[in-house]
């Protein structure tokens, strides 16, 4: 019994040891030279954004692995935006291969381990989200292995090796939205509207900035408005009902609500339910088939988006030209526009 | 071989609120020799022994150990010196292997880290005593009772105990486990280790003990050498009171209701017997003789494996307590607490629970009956309370036993099982509780009544089974029943066949 | 104020445990009434009772569960799986009914699974249910997937009869509402006149000394479970009528919840004592927090503390009711 314990700790030290040599010897053979990209916090709003074009072909097959997530429908069009990468690279002996991690959740954990696999499958780069920093040491083995890292949609303040990040500022996202809603009420008459302020979790990072962002230039726009209250709605459409409820019961002159996270269908239902179309508006973000119906019938005054297509589409692209004409992308932040789409110019997005 | 005393035990007493348990009793324990205890179940044996291995404190009188006055406030001072207990049920960690159990509390350790290879080989050598292969990485889950039992054994001996008490050590062992343990304890006691003996198995007793002391209602009865003694004399000692029978012959017709032939289940092997119509048959036997398995095995609660049940001649098998009601069988179980009542609930769900369904249209309680069926009860077993809708534990224990009587009694039941009915009940409550019992078998109700306690099986009983390791070894019939030749019967009557070497 | 007194006068009945938890809701409505001009609105009681709906109905069976002695923690996804089924199925051309029996029956269908888990295989309660809340979120992704490409989208549903349970109104009352009063008026009755209803105390107080009674334990527990999965269902169809949509996230997290609502209305985990009344005002107390907390512009944190205090209160005063007494 003792000695059987001992052989088996014994073919583990020795697995382990060998695991390690291996390892760094593979290491040590698969470097590539490649091009310094462009500063890490440097932004800029690219013109090409979702249209960018491979530059030329390659003289070897190019893979690129795309890590995303298909838990809820905001993804829709970024696979479709992935899958449209794949069919232009194909041309240029390049593919794309959409892979979403096992759990299909948002965590550091199976994040890293399916950028692991992608090096292991020898990957030529990787497109991940990057939603916190718990990432970070999994893009510099990537890189460190030769492997330019992009990311995409939210990306961590944590500075680590990736080239390039394609998506919105969730920041300025906020900024345009108060922008929007001021225009809004401004445009109706109103300098001193009331509005209630809804947001995911207020302790996701992403949601918090949004809402600050939409606060301060709001006020900053619109300084006679009040804000009657702040909510979670944990992005569950039945809790923004009751909420928006509530806050129609408390402020019988409402005149707004800004949903920062999940939860606007809920929140526009209850408008409607209460009979108050075309007095209390909802804002909200994204492209999600409930919000579009809410924005045609003018419930919901308008959404924010983010480009979801490029955000599938560009990081394969731009990756695959930085490999095949060392191109580098013209900032570290290449960002996404934040389009506000309402029921007059639903059209022009293909709504 | 050395005979000096170490252990006196001086006038010690001991009363658990006004009962006493133990009362002015004496003691003394040789070095080398095996000292047994006995007695009947509640005559004080365990309560000597808790007193003795620091677990209680007494009320009065001395322990001398080595002549100096000892007095123990825990388990663990009697251990430091060096006396070592060996419970019934053995107090192991059954996930933890063998090595763990023997050195819990004493691990050895090299710059804070458990020695394993160390501590491996001590406990070989431990072992070693009790002439055992036992691998000291074993689970002890996974050892048999009687290994589990000689790495007690052995880690008492590793403690260098001096004074061994075993509480019951064969009483789930096989004959040839049993030898073995005789053989090991002959060897501790020629290593001048005196062992405390507690027993109620008279002739391995016999076999095994220089010096037999018996203890009866608490107190000391009195010590005599195993060599001069017989069966006969140790019942004589335990049992030694004369009961004034109030002899009534009740009379019945030998129509039987239910015939129990050849039945064997775990606990139990063979059982036959026949209990008549408006009879009041008694169980009795020692603990763990198989009485309230037989009866749950009948009741439909546990499985058994062979043999026949007959209810007025027909053939059943209950597969679950609900069958057996619904046939006209009830069964008082013997653990209150655990096996009968709902605490949280009221003393009306206590004692509708059985025979609800019957009370009910399609699922529908019938309220006004119900409560008038329970009434009833309320008023003919004479429990005492304020509003049926109070729960059941705002009643005394006498109390609570009515109302699970009652609770069997509204099933209308012709054969009606109690399992030690008048346990912890109040004397008043007992008197009523045979009162009842009589009546509903003059009413023609069919009565098994399993009890411990000697005196009621023989005041209550009209015929006695006598049970001992599972199996029936008599029926005694009226004129026979008499606590000698019950003792006799429960303990060892059977003598072996096999003789146990020495 | 002789707090039992009063309850028996609307009640019938002394409980003691309800009459504590009852009083701290009227209290809550009365500060609410001064604090706020708008609390007691119809407009806003409607909206509170509804609010109270997704949990209040699954309470019922959640409460079963804990009286018998279990526990369940499926019944979050069980109501977006069932919702998610019958959406699936409006959106292959199913008609109303049978959409509507189907989304049920998947609820009954998890609960008849947890049931044989618990009693036949013998899992843990805990273990069991904890397993069917995984699958079941799982499933609702299955079910989500496939409309717009590979990815789960949440479904519209426009059935109107789907749309009025969930979203209409008899007179000023939300139809929610009076489907939960008809199911607290059942349940409450069946609860106190039946044999399965006193049974299920029975087993959660000492479910050996039921067995030896001749109950039938495994049935019993078949009835908490199935029915728990029926109303988790019922509760997940009318949260889809109210948002005309079947979301992939209903009811994320719901199962605390509804535990909390249960423990506070009276139940203990240990099993045998609680009532469905009980929950029904634990339930009442969730929602009218909620609500005062928008009312009273609170910061939102605050009314996640407090129902964490809330339960903690009342739990621990019930615990030293029980020691003096």
């Amino acid at each position: 019994m003792v000695s059987l314990r001992k052989v088996l700790l014994t073919v583990l030290v020795l697995a382990v040891v060998a695991a390690g040599v291996f390892a760094s010897g593979r290491q040590e053979t698969v470097t590539r030279e490649l091009p310094p990209g462009p500063p890490f916090a440097s932004a800029a709003q690219p013109a090409d954004s979702g249209s960018v074009m491979p530059i030329r072909a390659s003289d070897r097959p190019i893979r690129i692995a795309v890590i995303g997530l298909e838990n809820n429908p905001f993804w829709v069009p970024v696979r479709e935006g992935a899958e449209e990468a794949d069919r232009l690279l194909r041309q240029y002996n390049g593919s794309v291969d959409w892979i979403v991690p096992p759990g299909d959740a948002h965590t550091a954990d199976v994040f890293g381990n399916t950028i692991e696999a992608a090096i292991t499958q020898q990957y030529d780069a990787i497109a991940t989200i990057a939603g916190d920093s718990g990432i970070v040491p999994y893009i510099n083995r990537a890189v460190a292995a030769g492997i330019p890292v992009a990311t995409f949609n939210v990306e961590t303040d944590a500075e680590n090796n990736r080239l390039f990040f394609v998506g919105a500022d969730l920041y300025r996202q906020g900024l345009a939205a108060g922008e929007a809603m001021a225009d809004f009420f401004r445009a109706r008459g109103n300098t001193a509207p009331k509005i209630a302020v809804m947001t995911g979790f207020f302790s996701v990072e992403g949601h918090e900035l949004r809402r600050l962002g939409f606060e301060e230039s709001f006020a900053a726009a619109m300084p006679n408005a009040e804000i009657v209250g702040r909510v979670e709605t944990s992005d569950s459409d039945a809790n923004a009902y009751q909420q928006a409820q509530d806050f129609i019961t408390a402020n019988p002159n409402l005149a707004g609500i800004y949903v920062a996270a999940g939860g606007n269908v809920g929140a526009a239902r209850a408008i409607e339910d209460a009979g108050l179309a075309g007095r209390v508006f909802v804002f909200a973000y994204d492209f999600v088939e409930q919000t579009m119906d809410f924005v045609r019938k003018g419930i919901t005054a308008g959404t924010i988006g983010q480009q979801p297509d490029a955000q599938g589409r560009d990081p394969a692209i731009r990756l695959f030209n930085y490999l095949v004409a060392g191109e580098i992308p013209e900032a570290g932040r290449m960002l996404t526009r934040s389009d506000f789409v309402t029921a007059e110019n639903m059209a022009d997005f293909g709504f | 071989m050395q005979t000096t005393e170490v252990l006196t035990i001086q006038d010690l007493s001991k009363s658990y609120g006004g009962v006493h348990a133990l009362s002015s009793v004496s003691l003394g324990i040789e070095s080398g020799e095996v000292h047994a205890v006995i007695g009947e179940n509640g005559a004080g044996k365990s309560t000597l022994v808790k007193i003795v291995s620091g677990v209680v404190r007494r009320d009065n009188g001395t322990i001398l150990m080595d002549g100096g006055e000892i007095q123990f406030n825990s388990p663990r001072e009697a251990l430091e010196r060096g006396i070592s207990i060996i419970h019934q049920e053995l107090s192991m960690l059954p996930d933890m292997n063998v090595i763990e159990n023997i050195y819990t509390g004493r691990m050895h350790t090299r710059w804070g880290v458990i020695d394993w290879k160390a501590l491996a080989e001590k406990t070989r050598q431990a072992l070693k005593v009790v002439e055992m292969d036992i691998d000291p990485w074993a689970r002890v889950g996974d050892l048999s009772i009687s290994e589990r039992q000689m790495v007690e054994i052995a880690k008492a001996v590793d403690r260098k105990c001096r004074i061994l008490i075993m509480d019951e050590p064969n009483s789930s062992l096989s004959e040839h486990e049993t030898e073995v343990l005789f053989r090991i304890i002959n060897k501790l006691k020629r290593d001048g280790i005196a062992i405390v003996y507690i027993s109620h198995k008279l002739e391995e007793v016999l076999l095994i003990s220089d010096r037999i002391t018996a203890l009866r209602d608490g107190k000391y009865v009195g010590t005599v050498a195993a060599k001069e003694s017989k069966i006969d004399d140790l019942v004589r000692m335990m049992v030694g009171r004369e009961l004034v029978r109030d002899d009534v012959k009740r009379s019945y017709t030998r129509e039987p209701v239910l015939q129990v032939s050849a039945l064997t289940g775990i606990r139990f092997r063979d059982a036959s017997f026949e209990l008549y119509k408006g009879e009041i048959l008694g169980f009795s036997g020692l603990v763990g003789a198989g009485r309230s398995e037989l009866a749950r095995a009948i009741f439909g609660a546990d499985r058994f494996e062979a043999g026949e049940i007959r209810l007025n001649g027909d053939v059943v098998r209950f597969s679950s307590p609900w069958e057996a009601i619904q046939s006209g069988v009830a069964m008082l179980q013997e653990d209150r607490k655990k096996l009968s009542l709902f605490m949280d609930l009221s003393i009306r769900a206590n004692m509708a629970i059985a025979q609800m369904p019957n009370l009910a249209n399609h699922g529908m309680i019938r309220q006004q009956e119900l409560n008038k069926t329970i009434q009833g009860f309320v008023d003919s077993l004479r429990i005492k309370l304020n509003t049926l809708d109070h729960p059941v534990s705002s009643l005394s224990g006498g109390n609570q036993q009515k109302t699970i009587i009652g609770r069997w009694l509204a099933t209308h039941p012709q054969v009606l099982i109690l399992d030690e009915p008048t346990h912890g009940v109040d004397i008043g409550a007992k008197a009523e509780i045979y009162q009842m019992i009589r009546k509903l078998a003059d009413g023609g109700m069919s009565i098994i009544l399993i009890s411990s306690e000697l005196p009621e099986i023989i005041t209550m009983s009209d015929r006695v089974v006598v049970m001992r390791e599972g199996e029936i070894t008599t029926i005694l019939e009226h004129q026979d029943i008499d606590e000698e030749t019950i003792m006799t019967w429960a303990a060892g009557g059977k003598v072996r066949k096999e003789e146990i070497e020495v | 104020m002789n707090t039992e007194s009063f309850l028996k006068r609307i009640t019938g009945k002394t409980r003691a445990r309800e009459a504590g938890v009852l009083v701290a809701l009227i209290g809550m409505l009365i500060f609410m009434g001064f604090a706020s001009p708008f609390f007691f609105t119809s407009q806003n009681i409607f909206n509170v009772l509804r609010n109270t709906t997704t949990i209040g109905i699954i309470a019922i069976g959640v409460t079963m569960v804990i009286i018998s002695g279990g526990i369940d923690l499926s019944v979050g996804s069980v109501m977006a799986v069932s919702a998610m089924v019958m959406a699936r199925l409006f959106y292959h051309g199913f008609g109303t009914l049978p959409g509507m029996l189907m989304g049920l029956a998947f609820g009954a269908f998890i609960g008849v699974f947890n049931a044989v888990m618990v009693t036949k295989v013998k899992l843990p309660p805990f273990i069991a249910t904890l397993g069917t809340l995984s699958i079941g979120r799982g499933l609702t992704v299955l079910f989500a997937t496939g409309i717009r490409g590979a990815v789960a989208s949440n479904i519209t549903v426009t059935e109107p009869l789907v749309l009025f349970l969930g979203g209409g109104y008899l007179g000023p009352v939300p139809f929610p509402v009076i489907i939960m009063a008809l199911l607290y008026a059942f349940f409450g009755w069946f609860l106190r006149n039946t044999v399965l209803g006193r049974q299920v105390f029975a087993v959660g107080s000492n479910e050996e000394a039921a067995r030896l009674s001749g109950v039938n334990i495994d049935r019993v527990k078949l009835f908490t479970y199935t029915a728990t999965g029926m109303l988790a269902a019922l509760a997940g169809i009318l949260q889809t009528g109210l948002l005309s949509t079947a979301v992939t996230n209903a009811g994320q997290a719901l199962e605390l919840d509804v535990i909390a609502a249960v423990v506070i209305g009276g139940a203990s985990l240990a099993g045998g004592i609680g009532s469905v009344w009980g929950a029904l005002i634990g339930a009442s107390i969730m929602a009218v927090l909620r609500n005062s907390f928008v009312l009273l512009r609170l910061p939102g944190f605050a009314q996640t503390i407090s129902i964490g205090v809330v339960i903690i209160l009342a739990v621990a005063l019930d615990a030293r009711k029980n020691t003096n007494s």
